[in-house]
């Protein structure tokens, strides 16, 4: 459904809304089912830094499945998860 | 019984690690036999990093920016309808003389929120059905 037909819906409804309001009502709409229903998923390549520890993360992000580390031949592979974080922290260069 | 040496053996293996620390990720590498200030290390090097995640969907643009009324969520289109359910329950919530319209559009919205997760849960892949043969 394109987002003009959603518009026209909601002001059946609510002609006294503006447009921006009701994007702004379909947009909150939208991050509850996501976040609810883990319905989408996707996958993200990045090139890590010398020495650098930590990496911003986009806020679009709702859960991280997995994490896979190229080696130095070449192939991926899926790294462990740390329960908890490292007692000692590395701040250099945080993002 | 034989000792499992195999786990002795991984508790002394260095291996990389990942977290999650003020959003952001963590990566180092781990060794289980230095001592605790030198336990974890940053990657030294330029290393390829895939992320696997669960996401939101990406935004309408508000009428300020550059809006395409086309544009079309990334959630499944047979999920669009409950967004807008949900927008028109949230619309009778501002109006105090007919919020009581407000219960049936939630009502519509968490049946979507139900069937996206039976949805996520087949991972696109049918069940086992089994075909029974009946005489007649």
């Amino acid at each position: 459904m394109k987002l003009q037909q959603m518009i026209d819906q909601v002001k059946k409804h609510h002609p006294d809304l503006s447009t921006n309001e009701i994007i702004i009502m379909l947009n909150e709409a939208s991050d509850e089912f996501c976040s609810r229903t883990l319905i989408l998923d996707e996958a993200t390549q990045f090139t890590t830094v010398a020495n650098q520890r930590y990496y911003g993360l986009k806020d679009s992000i709702l859960e991280i499945k997995s994490v896979d580390l190229e080696d130095e031949n070449g192939n991926s592979l899926t790294i462990k998860r740390l329960q908890g974080r490292p007692k000692y922290r590395d701040l250099d260069n945080v993002e | 019984m034989s000792n499992n040496y195999s786990r002795v053996y991984n508790r002394s293996v260095k291996e990389n690690v990942w977290w999650v620390e003020r959003d952001s990720i963590g990566l180092a590498l781990y060794d289980p036999l230095a001592s605790e200030v030198n336990r974890f290390s940053s990657l030294d090097a330029a290393y390829t990093v895939t992320l696997f995640y669960h996401k939101k969907a990406d935004h309408f643009a508000t009428l300020d920016s550059s809006t395409s009324m086309a544009t079309e969520s990334e959630i499944p289109v047979q999920f669009h309808q409950y967004l807008v359910d949900k927008a028109i329950q949230k619309g009778y919530e501002t109006k105090p003389e007919m919020i009581q319209m407000a219960p049936y559009f939630e009502r519509k919205f968490e049946k979507g929120i139900k069937e996206g997760k039976t949805f996520k849960n087949r991972n696109r892949i049918s069940g086992i059905r089994t075909v029974k043969q009946h005489s007649y």
